[in-house]
């Protein structure tokens, strides 16, 4: 199924606000999807997008097909629009707001449904996060968007919240290098843990005091690894490791 | 007094030497030129320039050439920025490794509205989904900013006019923002840098109260107690300069 993209008015994220607040109290109701066709409540579009319903195994899958669905439309333009991208959650509800292995619906917080500018939790919307990380990043945002749509990862949380990090195409390809695992396609054992020697918060710490002394915007990935100091000997080698591995696996193929 | 270290000897640009100036295309979309004068700073003729432009979840990084050839932005424009956003600017000069040879950060942009601008941005008003309340003072970010709730159609006109608005809010923002300066960072020196924005407020505080005395500085019992009433006489004379009192009440009796 297929259908043309289209933004909530006022009245439309009103009413998908108050479902989702009626679903948080315990109420178990469809999703309102007719907000999606109601002339009431939604608006055309200038350009004509379609969109189709289907299952995306991760975040990634999501914001890649994202980014094709929307490249006609000016990133600028796309960023900041409520409306659109609450729109979008409502078409994905099924993606976004599963139903879970009680028969329920259970909602996170309004901002990763409805868009809020609030930049604390901007980037946090269940789409536009994947959405922005795969513009950003391409597939370097592996690492931030592994795992299925309705769920945000460490990762994602730790490196989005903060923005000279989270826009920096060299530290977040950094990242991926030290600490996802493509053969999982997930994190690495451990890399989240906190407080341990050369991990996720060890990292952001020292790419925030290299950030000082370094331009790390006009860095690659491996620059950037290569600045960090002998407390992620172990990610290094882990990920030498890997390229070797993949190096041998891609030979044979 | 906060300590500094600088490792590997960047140097700082002074911001007499940058002159980045924000206004309004014809379009509507914000737009900045930029001049650097680097001239004295002996930097390498090869070291390239970089601008940023940035606010929380916002940041555009524009190349500027090279020291020798540099290319100022003129009518760059902003996209994705409103009109009338508050945006602040950072400048490096950066070497073939990477590494910061210079830089200024934190620069507010002069606009090409009239001079009053410049005392507007020293608290910019932004508008966010609030849920229940009304508005909240934000110091997360790089530059405190009052937020409002979108929710409510006419905050803007509220916040701008509206007296008991006035009187009631923009007192206990002054009051919030000194304690996070004086007693949360302990921030008592307007010179330590004087175009970050603790030390343009507490410079505000001090203007306002027409007198040189400084907060005391550390975290003592009794100081943290002097720090409280040097807080209470600055709100006492924001107050009285903007006649908060008599305005409140001439705004109620005209109501009755």
């Amino acid at each position: 199924m297929s259908s043309l993209l289209r933004t909530l008015n006022e009245k439309g994220i009103a009413l998908y606000r108050d479902y989702l607040e009626a679903l948080r109290g315990g109420e178990q109701r469809k999703p309102p999807l007719e907000l999606l066709t109601d002339p009431w409540c939604s608006a055309r579009l200038p350009l004509e997008i379609a969109l189709e319903v289907r299952d995306f195994p991760n975040k990634l899958a999501m914001g890649r097909y994202l980014n094709e669905a929307l490249r006609l439309l000016p990133h600028a333009q796309v960023e900041r629009q409520v409306g659109l991208w609450s729109w979008l959650t409502l078409f994905y509800f099924d993606q976004v707001c599963p139903v879970n292995r009680h028969g329920r619906r259970a909602p996170g917080p309004h901002y990763r449904y409805i868009l809020d500018l609030d930049f604390r939790r901007f980037n946090r919307h269940l789409l536009l996060g994947p959405y922005y990380a795969c513009k950003l990043h391409g597939e370097s945002a592996a690492l931030l968007l592994y795992g299925p749509v309705h769920q945000t990862n460490q990762f994602f949380i730790e490196l989005s919240s903060r923005q000279a990090l989270f826009a920096n195409r060299g530290v977040i390809e950094a990242a991926a290098i030290l600490y996802y695992d493509p053969r999982t396609g997930r994190a690495k054992r451990g890399a989240g843990a906190n407080d341990k020697p050369g991990t996720l918060r060890r990292f952001i710490d020292v790419v925030q005091q290299l950030d000082l002394t370094h331009d790390l915007f006009s860095m690659r990935g491996g620059d950037v690894v290569a600045l960090l100091p002998g407390e992620f000997d172990p990610w290094r080698e882990k990920a030498k490791e890997q390229r070797s591995f993949l190096r041998k696996l891609f030979k044979k193929e | 007094m906060i300590r500094r270290f600088n490792f590997t000897g960047r140097r700082k640009i002074p911001r007499s030497r940058l002159n980045i100036l924000l206004y309004a295309a014809p379009d509507g979309t914000p737009a900045f030129d930029a001049v650097l004068d680097l001239g004295s700073l002996a930097l390498p003729p090869d070291a390239r320039i970089h601008v940023e432009a940035y606010r929380r979840a916002y940041l555009r990084r524009f190349a500027c050439g090279t020291v020798a050839q540099p290319r100022w932005p003129r009518g760059q424009a902003l996209d994705g920025l409103d009109a009338l956003s508050f945006v602040l600017f950072r400048v490096k000069v950066v070497d073939g490794r990477g590494r910061i040879l210079a830089v200024a950060d934190r620069i507010l942009p002069r606009r090409s509205e009239e001079e009053e601008a410049g005392k507007r941005y020293l608290l910019p008003v932004e508008f966010a989904d609030l849920g229940n309340a009304i508005w909240r003072l934000d110091l997360d970010g790089e530059w405190p900013s009052l937020l409002l709730n979108s929710r409510i159609d006419p905050i803007r006109e509220i916040a701008r006019a509206d007296e008991s608005f006035r009187a009631l809010v923009y007192p206990e923002v002054v009051r919030q923002i000194l304690h996070h300066i004086v007693i949360v960072e302990d921030h008592t020196d307007p010179d330590t840098d004087p175009d970050d924005w603790m030390s343009l407020w507490l410079r505000f505080a001090l203007s306002l109260m027409g007198r040189k005395a400084l907060p005391p500085s550390g975290q003592d019992e009794q100081v943290v107690l002097d720090k409280g009433r040097w807080i209470d006489d600055a709100v006492d004379a924001f107050c009285a300069s903007q006649r908060v009192v008599e305005r409140f009440v001439q705004h109620h009796q005209a109501d009755d």
